[in-house]
């Protein structure tokens, strides 16, 4: 893969807390990419260290080791100590809007603060303009809802502000952390129209992290899927659900349910939903998948499976492949 | 013909709030026969947990019941008395919920928790606790929990989500019932665990021969499970059909919506959702609730408040544009 049109490179990152039951390894060598202008996904059940993952880059927590390069600058620090023109081109949509908003402030507030804090305005009437513009782009009428607050709003209005921030400072990569989870489906489906709208209109990379495979299919470029703090299969998005070949991959999607026959056909037969994921502080050894996986053997209790290109771009780590 | 377990008919009601009265349900039908598997789908706030909460008569101190009627086994059981609801809840419904967190109580252990269920469900005189830790142990095993005596002297917060969830179940199913409610039974778990606890439900409904109630958001957990399907928008039912019928032929806009928005797993992109939001419940739109997200009304739409008929057999809509005289 060329160097040159990788916006964001991760390699071999890790991430312990500490805690009184012992060390949690929330995310643990992990190394990918995202291209400009692409929707990388991530996949996992809760508890797998996607959300940690995105927060690691964006800074909220300082990587244990390992580095993360933002167009080809190394930015695996704290959000505090990173340049403030860095931190102006990543931002980060979280996953329930009721609780990233400030309840005290108007949604005006609100979208202008990062304008105000990078100083990309020069007085109060240009705020209101710019904040008033943003808000468009989200689909939001600038009068009915620039001065009211996130309380008055419903959950898909809100996510839409916390988009209309995310973009104030017109960023080039934005971690989409689970954006539409706490929605209904039929507004997780606008949020999901105007995110795809601003990607094209303002070349945005997106870090895509859901649970939900259905909703990946629909938006992703590439999908990464992390067990247990380690990915364990990436691939582009086509190839990962008709050619799905890490056993977990097929577990997880044997298990989406869905609607139509053509989708039923695409699930994979072999791998049913079978035990729970184990414990983080004391995963087990070898391939974490092993307790729950229908094909392990003995390798797979002692070593640690290493990435094999299965097909171009199709990468597995897998003692089976 | 199975008989009638369940009937619910016009039902409305409200809770009482300081700005005024939420007006929730507006007109609720829903029927149940023996053995049946039925589903319940709608958006939050549509008015489902309320519809199940006045059928178990558990509904906060703060809700009218204005109107509507509620038959099970041919008792109203919005008119019947103290001694007749405990036998009503202690004997012939269950009920799971959203979150086996809230569900048990976190100081005591699964084993009291259970054992008191039991005691309270059926007679007790003269029986050991060694035979109630027996059938606590029957339970558990039922609903595939490894390792039950280690999770019957645990707290709630020593087990897993999925874990919790199938202790409720095992809780709901610990004595015989006619009619288990699961509402959102695994919402709040992960889609691998989610597909274990449903294929669960299933086969113990099947076994025992249960009528079930599901109600879900996840329109694909339903159509695995379900016979019929009555789906829900702002306290309505607005449409009722078998299942196969409102997946494949879905007559209520609202419905075409709901399932044009949900992402598929062949991928091909999805609709641009249903615009604007559920509606508020202390004002609400006048005529037909979803008329003003609804892109095909008629002037009627915004007046009348559409009858809930059957527009061919086994399938029943409220929407004027169905309407035949």
């Amino acid at each position: 893969m060329g160097e040159t049109d990788n916006i964001l490179v991760v390699e071999n990152l890790k991430k312990y807390f500490k805690t009184t039951f012992g060390t949690v390894k929330a995310v643990d060598d992990i190394t990918f990419n995202v291209r400009s202008g692409e929707t990388f996904g991530l996949v996992g059940e809760s508890g797998s260290g996607k959300s940690t993952t995105g927060y690691l880059i964006m800074g909220i927590y300082t990587p244990t080791s390992g580095k993360i390069l933002f167009k080809g600058r190394d930015v695996s620090l704290h959000v505090l100590k990173r340049p403030k023109n860095i931190k102006k081109d990543m931002s980060i949509v979280f996953q329930d809007p009721a609780s990233s908003l400030n309840p005290s402030k108007t949604i005006g507030d609100i979208v202008g603060l990062p304008l105000k804090v990078h100083g990309l305005i020069n007085s109060s009437s240009e705020l209101i303009e710019k904040v008033a513009q943003l808000l468009e782009t989200v689909e939001l009428s600038p009068e009915r809802f620039m001065h009211r607050r996130p309380g008055d709003l419903g959950g898909g209005e809100k996510q839409a502000t916390a988009i209309a921030r995310a973009i104030a400072t017109h960023p080039s990569f934005v971690v989409l952390d689970e954006p539409t989870s706490a929605l209904d489906v039929s507004i997780q489906a606008k949020i999901i129209k105007i995110l795809m709208q601003l990607q094209q209109e303002l070349k945005l990379s997106y870090l895509f992290i859901t649970h939900d495979l259905s909703l990946m299919r629909n938006v992703a470029s590439r999908v990464a899927i992390m067990y247990l703090a380690k990915i364990y299969e990436y691939a582009p998005a086509r190839l990962f659900f008709h050619n799905p070949l890490h056993p977990y991959t097929k577990m997880l999607l044997s298990s989406v349910p869905v609607l139509t026959d053509e989708e039923e056909a695409l699930k994979p037969r072999d791998v049913k939903s079978t035990g729970e994921v184990s414990s983080a502080i004391n995963p087990p050894p070898g391939c974490r998948f092993h307790p729950r996986c229908p094909f392990a053997t003995k390798i797979c209790k002692v070593k640690e499976p290493k990435f094999t290109m299965a097909e171009p771009e199709h990468y597995v780590a897998c003692h089976k492949l | 013909m199975a008989e009638q377990l369940l009937e619910i008919k016009d039902l409305h009601v409200g809770y009482k709030t300081y700005r005024g009265t939420s007006k929730v349900l507006d007109g609720v039908h829903l029927t149940v026969k023996t053995g049946e598997k039925v589903g319940i789908i709608g958006e939050s706030g549509c008015g489902k947990t309320t519809t199940m909460k006045t059928l178990l008569r558990i509904l906060p101190t703060n809700a009218v019941i204005y109107e509507g009627e509620v038959y099970f086994k041919g008792k109203n059981t919005l008119r019947i008395g103290k001694n007749e609801l405990n036998e009503l809840r202690r004997k012939h419904i269950a009920m799971i919920f959203q979150d086996p967190t809230a569900a048990l109580n976190p100081v005591f252990k699964i084993d009291t928790q259970i054992i008191d269920i039991i005691k309270s469900s059926e007679a007790h005189e003269g029986k050991k606790t060694e035979e109630f830790k027996a059938k606590c142990i029957r339970l558990l095993k039922e609903v595939a929990l490894p390792d039950p005596e280690r999770v019957l002297g645990s707290y709630p917060f020593q087990l897993s989500g999925g874990m919790k969830q199938r202790v409720c179940i095992a809780m709901a199913l610990a004595t015989p019932r006619y009619l288990l409610i699961a509402d959102e039974p695994t919402t709040n778990l992960d889609v691998t665990i989610q597909d274990q606890v449903l294929r669960l439900i299933k086969d113990i409904v099947e076994k025992r021969k249960l009528s079930v109630i599901l109600i879900s958001q996840a329109l694909g957990a339903v159509k695995g499970f379900v016979d019929k399907v009555y789906v829900m928008y702002a306290g309505n039912t607005v449409e009722v059909a078998e299942t196969k019928e409102l997946f494949s032929n879905p007559l209520h806009p609202y419905a075409k919506g709901l399932l044009d928005s949900t992402p598929k797993l062949t991928g091909g992109g999805f609709s641009e959702g249903i615009k604007g939001r559920v509606p508020d419940y202390i004002n609400p739109p006048s005529g037909c609730r979803f008329h003003p997200r609804c892109d095909n009304i008629l002037s009627r739409c915004k007046k009348e408040k559409p009858p809930f008929l059957d527009v061919e057999e086994n399938h029943g809509v409220a929407c004027w544009r169905y309407y035949k005289k």
